[in-house]
């Protein structure tokens, strides 16, 4: 998050500190700061980088997996990057490395042998549920860059600019990557071509 | 429009665009929807000393539980539910079941893919159980019968009087109110409902909708049951009431409530109803107006009394829309 002052919801955890707070209005590390303390031990720093980009690596994770599974993945992404946070040298980096562990995730998920498994079952489809599915589809088929950022614009609900402080994309990418994607979102919804 | 002129899709400033609102509304369910509790392995010793003199407590208190339900079960001479497996592979617990067998309070009965099972409810009715199902028997006492679906899709033709039979999902309590109907949950927790005949209660955490015969109603995992509406409503009318039922924020629902009540017709007074008990206060004014104008509210609905929620003011009401009204508690 590139803004640092924000009110953030207290934070139920086990051990979490209690909230340094003068005013409703508080000062709260970056989450470059976050990523320091969190490569330092500290359970609430990752908690809440845990809850700030977990709609990031949703929306990545939904791109490329099948629904049922995506809760399950979310937190196995986050499990892994905790164990592995050390690693990461430049903490300003860390959304760019959350969205690589997210993506050699999903590649993990595809290698490994699954039973026979449509993609997202519905079981009696009403309209609304199955045309939602049809641009679910459509946006997983688009290449990769655009399916992402759609996916966390149309899907996440996140801003271009938040798309940028996430993934660490510049923000001249994210917009290239929104409009061309949205456009061939259109020609692909306008064809039916899934 | 050239390429990077777009404002609305790039931080949602500018004029909107009808054709990404309308993606984005037809998406928000896929959307991340809280944030499920993190494993921590790293920190599993610390955990474990602090919370052991916590977790042996609790473990007593369970078994405390446990014995005293089951001696309640017990006293109550359970009637036992008779499973007929009529095609593929089913089990219960982890022990096959070939033709027919019984399921007994806390058993759970799964059904594999291609799978078909009828369960006979004495006293209550039946369930058609569907293929990738795995429901919990919770209690088969006289006075309830009640089981838990993990996931799947059950039919259920109750005969029993209203509120024996009720049926526990993630999100939300179906309670029969002389009904039949047919209830699915995905493995996320979500569901949905529809209802053939009769009507449902459907409760979580004391957000409940009435779905009358004809109509339907999803549940989401952490939300709750939104509001019921037929499936023949308008699509802008269903997509806006999905929207002020599962809000991505308060400005997001505002929007849609002004949607819903310009989109609804009378075929949607069921809706509206059942906004009129939900909505928070500062909408269910603007609810009561458009619905008096769909369906002239009985001379007992005044506003003020249908606003405060008084079922003597509602009842009538629902009479007026012309589908009865749900049997009382």
């Amino acid at each position: 998050m590139l803004t640092n002052e924000l009110v953030l919801p207290r934070l139920a955890l086990a051990g979490a500190r209690p909230v340094e707070a003068r005013s409703r209005s508080m000062t709260v590390p970056s989450d470059e700061d976050l990523v320091v303390s969190a490569q330092n031990g500290d359970r609430e720093a990752f908690s809440r980088l845990y809850a700030g980009f977990a709609p990031m690596v949703h929306g990545i994770l939904l791109a490329r997996v099948p629904r049922d599974e995506v809760d399950d993945l979310l937190q196995d992404v986050f499990v892994r990057a905790m164990k592995r946070l050390r690693s990461l040298r430049d903490p300003r980096a860390f959304g760019a490395w959350l969205a690589t562990v997210t993506r050699n995730r999903a590649t993990d998920y595809h290698r490994a042998p699954h039973g026979s498994k449509l993609p997202d079952q519905i079981p009696s489809p009403r309209p609304v549920e199955t045309e939602a599915w049809f641009v679910l589809q459509a946006i997983r088929n688009l290449p990769e860059a655009y399916r992402d950022t759609l996916m966390l614009r149309l899907v996440e609900g996140m801003s271009g600019p938040e798309i940028s402080a996430r993934t660490g994309l510049t923000q001249g990418s994210v917009r290239v990557n929104l409009h061309r994607g949205m456009a061939m979102l259109r020609e692909a919804l306008a064809k039916k071509v899934v | 429009m050239s390429e990077h002129d777009n404002g609305y899709l790039w931080d949602k400033s500018g004029p909107v665009d009808p054709e990404i609102q309308r993606l984005e509304l037809l998406l928000e369910p896929y959307r991340c929807r809280g944030v499920p509790r993190l494993p921590l392995p790293s920190h599993v010793g610390l955990l474990r000393v602090s919370l052991l003199p916590r977790l042996v407590l609790a473990g007593a208190a369970a078994v405390v539980v446990m014995a005293v339900a089951w001696f309640v079960l017990r006293g109550m001479s359970p009637d036992t539910w008779t499973i007929a497996v009529l095609s593929g592979e089913a089990r219960v617990g982890s022990l096959p079941v070939s033709g027919s067998a019984r399921l007994r309070a806390g058993q759970v009965f799964e059904t594999e893919a291609g799978a078909l099972a009828s369960i006979r409810m004495p006293r209550v009715g039946w369930l058609d159980v569907e293929p990738n199902t795995a429901l919990r028997l919770i209690a088969s006492g006289r006075n309830q019968q009640r089981l838990s679906l993990l996931r799947g899709t059950i039919h259920a033709h109750v005969s029993s009087p209203p509120r024996v039979f009720i049926v526990d999902t993630p999100s939300a309590v179906a309670t029969d109110l002389g009904c039949a109907y047919t209830l699915h949950v995905d493995r996320s927790g979500d569901g949905t409902l529809r209802v053939t005949h009769g009507w449902i209660e459907f409760e979580w955490k004391g957000r409940d909708s009435l779905v009358p015969a004809g109509a339907m109603a999803v549940t989401r995992a952490g939300a709750g049951p939104g509001t019921p509406f037929f499936e023949d409503s308008s699509e802008a009318f269903r997509l806006a009431l999905s929207a002020y039922d599962f809000p991505p924020d308060a400005q997001a629902r505002s929007r849609a409530l002004a949607t819903v009540l310009s989109e609804a017709s009378p075929h949607d007074a069921v809706s509206l109803l059942n906004l009129v008990r939900n909505a928070p206060d500062a909408d269910r004014g603007a609810v009561y107006d458009a619905l008096a104008k769909l369906v002239p509210p009985p001379p007992r609905a005044s506003r003020k009394a249908a606003i405060a929620g008084d079922p003597s003011a509602l009842d009538p009401w629902w009479q007026a829309v012309g589908i009865g009204h749900p049997p009382g508690p």
